[in-house]
């Protein structure tokens, strides 16, 4: 083999075999013969471009890590791992599609143009200066490698150029604006008339047969879902309250410890004027300058906050900040008002808001509260210190004790809880405590479901856990006619109700059309017309399903007037429509602009959206 | 072919350079021509690149500019140039978009219509930015008055694909335009049928206000 080899490197095959080798490393380095021979898993192939198992669990672990900081209370066990996998997925693959699309249009970037990309980001700089540890931290902290950031900066700024050229130069002609303005601002004025559900509820009557025959033509709406009837058990913090003491002696002492620290309830009121650092530093200084030399000669602080402070709220109000303890603004500002006497003025003082002059207008001391004052809020306090050391202590014997018992009546007992049932909760969830999607999860998982186990435990919040077990599992199933008969029997009455109303009111309408008189045809219902003058698409005073109508319907022909029917909460409702007004030709003046760069706006926007689906729909992805 | 002592492969070795020395040299030296040449050419074309992206970046600058008078004189100016210098590149292409989009807010529809029309030349038609041209060339063809040009840009897209929706909508404003009211109505609804459940509040309203005229 080897001696073959030797002879044939001799001949033309090889020499060009090799001659191609050094040819290909030599212009795409060794990364593209060995690149495109490696073995690493893929999730994806998007035209042939892989998306690795790597690129995609690190973009999972980063997307799972904001949405918990995203949380008001952080819950793992809320997040839908499957659901957030396949966001993720989603977007990586539709990143892909874009980038290809980019490049395919002939977009590059040069790494030193992508360096330069990122030395210029104001958070990599310090000082404005590009800050290489501050950047490797900041990437770190995202989750990323500095070569997968800059992967993505290259994607991200490519995908941008494409977006910018199609929405920046999206447009809209003036003649197109105008005629969407006018029917945007367009008006109607029509008259209503009421057919409340009482006119016709007692001619109305549902047989037994008409029941069934709606249910059995109606099966779907007579599905119930999976559900389960679950039991569980809940520790908290408050039900623990009633088992702490706490003595006389804990409740002084813990008295005489605030007030101890009393001192720093002092609170000041104080006043600033605020001048923001803009407009160049002359600008700034020569503002500072002047106020500086109102003050000194005595000049009114409170006018000269209504007249120069950049703080709109506090100048209306003669810059006064009212009262305030210590550690309330920002150091510096802090600092200087409690080191001031009072009535005294200092200033400017640097802080991150610009430069303030202050002054102290009043000081004050809390008085002392009363131990008998206190006293419900330091047992409350000293309790749930208590009880809280109980919980921590109780809940991991109960955790124990929970896993190893195969029901929770003997946990609750053991630990005097009990313990309560909930029937009904579907995937969806149900009622409290199983609005909390975790707990959910839980009771779904196949722990809880299919072996029957108790759960583990949930928290919910910081001070109340959940263990919860399944009573017993609905599949989802029809419902029996029994069960929902009297559903069933509501549903047709409001039906024969409308029929009845409908029939009623298209006999109101011929008679109305031929031209009988309105008020003759009000008195036959024992109603009275409504009338409503030039209501524009926003009105209020309109029930909204009567005004979605009113801008549904025909225009008036001449003087003729159009007719339509509508449902009410209370029945339904004739519509007479007499006139359609175009707006004001001010009206569209004065908002043209306005409009005119929106509808541009979103043009461009539309364009892109559209687009992007195109790409996606032609590509060629394959998932694995 | 066993060589046994070092004499004898030095000596087959000499052999071999005496008579494949001159051509391998020649063929190295190719090789390396091809190398230079070819990484010369990759660096002319990333210039190119560069320069291009700059002036697209000008371009959407010019765009800003609150004088309208400077910016379509700078807009043109840098636009022309995009077009005689990097006449391939896509960035003209864009340019010549913006260049359009200026041009109709201006009212210089005919001008507006020549940069959409250099635009369409420069593109390919299957490439899916085509779509987005012919959509801009007909809504200025509207503008500038020409309604029957207009269709014609649009029924003469084969596959309209995701833009289907936005093309069914223009046309049905151009056949309002022209009084045909119920072949506007059919093109909104066809509209509003591509548009599935994407909410489209202006294309809703154009509807509901002309469906009343038919009494639907």
């Amino acid at each position: 083999m080897l001696q073959n080899m030797r002879n044939n490197a001799q001949g033309i095959v090889a020499k060009v075999i090799v001659g191609l080798l050094v040819l290909s490393f030599a212009l795409w380095g060794i990364h593209s013969i060995i690149g495109s021979f490696s073995s690493e898993p893929k999730v994806a192939e998007v035209n042939g471009d892989a998306i690795t198992q790597a690129q995609f669990e690190r973009l999972v672990e980063l997307q799972r890590q904001q949405t918990l900081a995203q949380m008001q209370k952080p819950d793992p066990a809320a997040i839908d791992q499957a659901k957030l996998k396949k966001t993720v997925l989603n977007s990586m693959i539709e990143q892909m599609v874009m980038y290809q699309d980019a490049k395919n249009h002939g977009l590059r970037l040069s790494d030193r143009d992508v360096d330069n990309l990122i030395a210029s980001q104001p958070s990599f700089q310090q000082n404005g200066k590009f800050n290489e540890q501050a950047f490797e931290a900041r990437v770190r902290n995202m989750g990323l490698t500095v070569g997968s950031f800059r992967d993505l900066v290259r994607k991200e700024y490519l995908i941008r150029q494409i977006q910018a050229g199609i929405v920046s130069s999206g447009f809209i002609s003036d003649a197109e604006v105008n005629d969407i303005m006018k029917l945007r601002f367009q008006t109607r004025s029509f008259k209503q008339l009421s057919l409340p559900k009482s006119l016709v509820a007692k001619d109305v009557t549902v047989t037994d047969d008409e029941i069934k025959k709606y249910y059995d033509e109606h099966p779907a709406d007579f599905v119930a879902p999976e559900s389960i009837d679950a039991a569980y058990i809940e520790l908290s913090v408050n039900g623990l309250l009633d088992q702490v003491q706490v003595s006389d002696k804990a409740l002084h002492d813990l008295y005489t410890q605030k007030m101890d620290g009393y001192k720093a309830h002092e609170e000041r009121d104080a006043a600033q004027i605020l001048v923001e650092d803009k407009g160049g530093e002359k600008a700034v200084k020569a503002k500072l300058d002047a106020i500086k030399k109102q003050i000194d000669s005595g000049a009114d602080f409170a006018a000269l906050a209504r007249k120069y402070s950049d703080d709109v709220a506090t100048a209306k109000k003669g810059g006064e900040l009212g009262y305030a303890t210590k550690g309330t603004y920002t150091p510096a500002f802090d600092e200087a008002v409690f080191s001031m006497k009072k009535g005294q003025v200092k200033g400017p003082i640097k802080t991150p808001f610009g430069y303030h002059f202050i002054k102290l207008l009043d000081i004050r001391q809390q008085p002392k509260p009363t131990f008998a004052q206190m006293e419900g809020k330091l047992r409350h306090e000293l309790k749930m210190q208590e009880a809280r050391k109980l919980f921590a202590t109780k809940l991991s014997s109960l955790q124990d004790a929970v896993f190893t018992a195969d029901s929770l009546q003997g946990p609750a007992k053991t630990f005097g809880l009990k313990v309560q049932e909930v029937n009904g909760v579907t995937r969806k969830g149900g009622a409290a405590p199983f609005d909390h999607p975790g707990l959910v999860n839980k009771l779904y998982s196949d722990d809880v479901l299919k072996n029957g186990n108790n759960s583990d435990a949930v928290h919910l919040g910081d001070d109340a856990v959940v263990f919860t077990r399944v009573l017993k599992h609905h599949a989802e199933h029809q419902q029996a006619l029994d069960q929902v008969r009297e559903q069933v029997k509501k549903t047709l009455e409001q039906q024969q109700i409308y029929v009845k109303l409908e029939d009623r009111a298209k006999s109101l309408i011929a008679k109305l059309e031929s031209g009988a008189d309105d008020n003759a045809v009000s008195k036959d219902v024992g109603q009275a017309w409504a009338s409503y003058d030039a209501v524009g698409r926003d009105d209020q005073k309109v029930s909204g399903d009567v005004l979605k109508k009113v801008f549904d319907m025909p225009h008036p022909d001449g003087k003729k007037a159009t007719y339509a029917t509508v449902r009410t909460d209370d029945g339904l409702a004739i519509v007479q429509l007499d006139a359609v007004q175009d707006p004001e030709a001010s009206t569209l003046k004065a908002r043209f602009d306005g409009f005119e760069r929106y509808l541009a706006a979103q043009s461009g926007s539309k364009d892109y959206y559209d687009y992007r689906q195109q790409l996606q729909q032609k590509a060629d992805v394959v998932r694995n | 072919m066993d060589y046994r002592t070092e004499e004898e492969q030095l000596e087959a070795l000499k052999n071999w350079w005496k008579k494949n020395g001159g051509s391998l040299l020649v063929g190295v030296a190719l090789a390396l021509a091809i190398v230079f040449g070819w990484k010369g050419w990759q660096n002319h074309q990333a210039n190119q690149r560069a320069a291009a992206a700059s002036h697209f970046n000008d371009m959407l600058d010019a765009l800003n500019n609150d004088d309208s008078k400077k910016r379509m004189s700078s807009m043109d100016f840098i636009a022309s140039q995009m077009r005689k210098d990097y006449g391939s590149s896509v960035y003209t292409v864009f340019a010549n978009l913006l260049m359009a989009k200026e041009q109709v807010q201006q009212k210089q529809f005919d001008k507006a219509l020549d940069s959409l029309s250099w635009a369409q030349k420069h593109v390919g038609e299957k490439d899916p930015l085509r779509l987005v041209v012919d959509e801009r060339l007909a809504r200025a063809q509207f503008a500038a008055n020409k309604p029957d040009a207009a269709l014609n840009t649009l029924q003469e897209i084969k596959d309209p694909g995701s833009f289907a929706a936005s093309y069914k909508e223009l046309e049905g404003d151009i056949l309002k335009s022209q009084g045909k009211t119920s072949e506007a109505i059919a093109a909104y609804k066809a509209a509003r049928k591509a548009a599935g459940d994407t909410p489209s509040p202006i294309l809703d309203l154009k509807l509901s206000d002309l469906a009343g005229a038919e009494g639907s």
